[in-house]
């Protein structure tokens, strides 16, 4: 979208109908790891180790600085070609280990992600938040990161709204699923508003999360990834990092391992490794590096969250329009978020309650069922390790966020009377549903992780920014402490929950280390928006609770 | 069929396990008639190779287990009445451990016979028409 009078549209109906303005390549600059069956050395400035809403920006912002960049990806190169919008195929191709990553603890809780170029993002709801201006000034309290403060980062959560095409969902692209919920909400008096989302000419095909068809989410492999094609950069699929090598307590070389049995090495001056929360810790000690704070794989967040779902005498039909398209922030401030959950029949069957005749029955209610998700600003934390070469993520769901869940679940049932719902099934192992808008069996419940129904689908914190060098294994420019020339872009140095989907704050901190590698002011000349999602956290729950 | 991971006797063991779990009836089609124990067997090979080992030890787990625990045979040789009250008795176990578990298995059936062409149009979604639209938007705008 062009911008005018110096601001950005951002409730411009044309980005929910017309995706002529998408980014395209130049030239597409990826070579392929299962074509590279011996040795390869490559000579760049910076190698950037992810692709996804880190990685990605860090490599194209180098790269129109000036830099010579490589990138590699341990997943395939896929495009919108390869997607047949069927959930149940995309979730075995496009997650991470088929979708079956979980954590272990009180309660496992399924923790999908993607691998592929564009890691996360090519799966995710494309929902778009700032961090909390709130949670950023406990972030310059508690970790000492002052330089991370709403005003600091103003211009490039502007650059990166821009290049994402951050915009409001129209109501009539909604979905019923979300109107039924605005219903209730309105009903109670409950703060709540369409949400901003990365696209360019979505038409509500309702599957963002496993691949969109419509190329209009616009997931980084067709943003951030093809402008760094375009400032020079290439891509290197199918190529897993295996080493970084170092002398003189610089980054010499990163080595990789490639689908075709080679070995890709890359020499840079700079290293950005951008993994993920799972993934970067692990890299990290397997190197040996950034353990001396004894941080690193731990302060996991993971935003834990789960559904309802309510039965209604009117269609819904929860494949039609945005599935994430409405949230509500009315209780914010103690943790919780609701958001949309829609999707086709074959995710809402992995998730709805009962098996058998009863299960049956309710997905030949499919057409009107709702399913509403509630997310939790969690207080627990885990940590990530590997055990004889298997990645475990141990997760315990503590007390507080437990209450905080059924705080949560009586609200949303709270919520679905209020929309007229005719049955509400609470997401509770022993309570299979509600009627005649009773809330007693919730309200009852003495609240036990093991009986709740959990995904997260946010992990954060495992190589956490911190200012004091005893406490976060990066530094408030995200360099890692103890080597030259290695620094961290992904979710891991996200230091807390942030009560928000993490993607924007993600490429920003990504963005402005960038700048700051280049030298770069940072780009005050971006547009405003024209309006932004501003959720209601005044307190950051991390610290109040 | 022609399977890359399980063995005829497991794809019989799922196919079974899925007719309990989904327990389909008109207008649902029978679990044979779908694609569902194809899908669980290429889902197995894109695994870790010990989640696919544990996987298939399942099945093999849930064909024994009515035997062991009083239901008079194994899972293929009971009616699904029988089943469905096994799966029952196997949902209230007192090990919290064995619920979960048993909720994963359950998911994957339900999500590989719920994602069949056939059973999805029949509850109102389109797959094919959702990625044709697809297909002539990006043809008529250029998109990528």
């Amino acid at each position: 979208m062009t911008s005018m009078d110096g601001h950005r549209p951002t409730r411009d109906a044309r980005a929910y109908s017309d995706g002529s303005d998408a980014i395209r390549p130049e030239a597409v600059r990826v070579e392929h790891g299962r074509d590279i069956s011996g040795e390869r050395t490559v000579r760049v400035d910076a190698c950037v180790i992810g692709t996804g809403a880190g990685g990605a920006p860090v490599a194209k912002e180098l790269a129109e600085g000036g830099m010579t960049v490589a990138m590699l990806e341990e997943g395939e190169r896929v495009t919108t070609d390869d997607f047949n919008a069927r959930p149940r195929d995309m979730m075995a191709r496009l997650y991470r280990d088929a979708g079956q990553i979980a954590t272990l603890g009180n309660v496992p809780i399924l923790l999908p992600l993607g691998k592929a170029v564009a890691g996360t993002t090519l799966i995710n709801s494309g929902t778009c938040f700032r961090t909390p201006p709130a949670v950023l000034e406990m972030w310059g309290e508690r970790f000492g990161l002052d330089a991370m403060g709403a005003a600091e980062l103003d211009p490039f959560f502007r650059r990166v709204e821009r290049i994402q095409n951050v915009v409001q969902v129209p109501e009539e692209l909604a979905g019923r699923n979300a109107l039924v919920v605005k219903r209730g909400a309105d009903a109670l008096g409950w703060s709540g508003d369409f949400i901003y989302r990365n696209v360019r000419g979505c038409v509500g095909s309702g599957i963002c999360t496993f691949g969109c068809p419509t190329s209009a989410k616009q997931h980084v492999g067709l943003t951030y990834v093809p402008l760094a094609w375009n400032a020079g950069a290439t891509t290197y699929a199918g190529c897993r990092a295996r080493r970084i090598e170092t002398s003189g307590g610089r980054v010499r070389a990163v080595e990789a391992s490639t689908a075709g049995g080679g070995r890709l090495r890359v020499e840079c001056d700079l290293a950005v490794i951008a993994c993920g929360a799972i993934g970067t810790p692990l890299f990290l000690r397997r190197q040996g590096l950034g353990k001396d704070s004894g941080e690193l794989g731990r302060n996991l967040s993971i935003h834990p969250a789960t559904g309802a779902r309510a039965l209604f005498e009117e269609p819904i039909e929860m494949a039609k329009g945005v599935p994430q398209s409405y949230f509500i922030d009315q209780f914010a401030d103690e943790g919780i978020m609701f958001e949309g959950a829609a999707g086709p029949p074959d995710y809402a069957a992995m998730s709805f309650p009962f098996s058998g005749e009863r299960h049956r029955e309710l997905m030949l209610s499919y057409p009107s069922i709702s399913q509403f998700g509630l997310m939790v600003s969690d207080l627990s934390r885990g940590h990530v390790h590997e055990r004889g070469g298997l990645l475990q993520i141990r997760y315990d769901l503590n007390r507080q966020d437990t209450a905080t869940f059924k705080r949560g679940i009586e609200l949303l049932c709270e919520l679905y009377w209020a929309a007229g719902a005719k049955v509400v099934y609470p997401p509770i192992e022993g309570i299979a549903e509600l009627r005649d808008g009773d809330l007693s069996a919730v309200r009852e419940w003495e609240p036990r992780p093991g009986a709740l129904t959990l995904l997260a689908f946010h992990p954060l914190g495992t190589a956490r920014a911190d200012a004091r060098p005893a406490n976060g294994v990066v530094d408030e420019n995200l360099a890692l402490r103890g080597v030259e020339g290695i620094h961290v872009a992904d979710g891991s140095v996200v230091p807390s929950s942030i009560g928000v989907n993490p993607q924007i704050t993600i490429m920003t901190l990504a963005t402005r280390l960038a700048f700051h590698l280049l030298g770069a002011p940072p780009p005050h000349d971006e547009p405003e928006p024209e309006a932004i999602a501003e959720p209601r956290i005044t307190r950051p729950h991390a610290l109040t609770a | 069929m022609e399977l890359r991971v399980l063995s005829a006797r497991e794809a019989s063991i799922f196919a079974c396990l899925t007719d309990t779990v989904v327990a389909p009836e008109p207008i649902l089609p029978p679990v044979r008639e779908t694609d569902a124990v194809r899908f669980f067997d290429e889902w197995l090979s894109l695994l870790p190779p010990l989640n696919r080992r544990a996987m298939r030890a399942l099945l093999l787990v849930a064909e024994m287990t009515p035997l062991l625990t009083g239901f008079g045979g194994r899972l293929r040789r009971l009616d699904r009445g029988r089943r469905t009250e096994w799966l029952r008795s196997a949902e209230r176990a007192p090990v919290p451990q064995v619920r979960m578990v048993l909720k994963l298995v359950e998911s994957t059936s339900q999500l590989a016979y719920y994602g069949n062409d056939g059973v999805l149009m029949r509850l109102g979604y389109d797959a094919e028409a959702n990625l044709r639209r697809g297909r002539e938007l990006r043809a008529a705008e250029g998109r990528p």
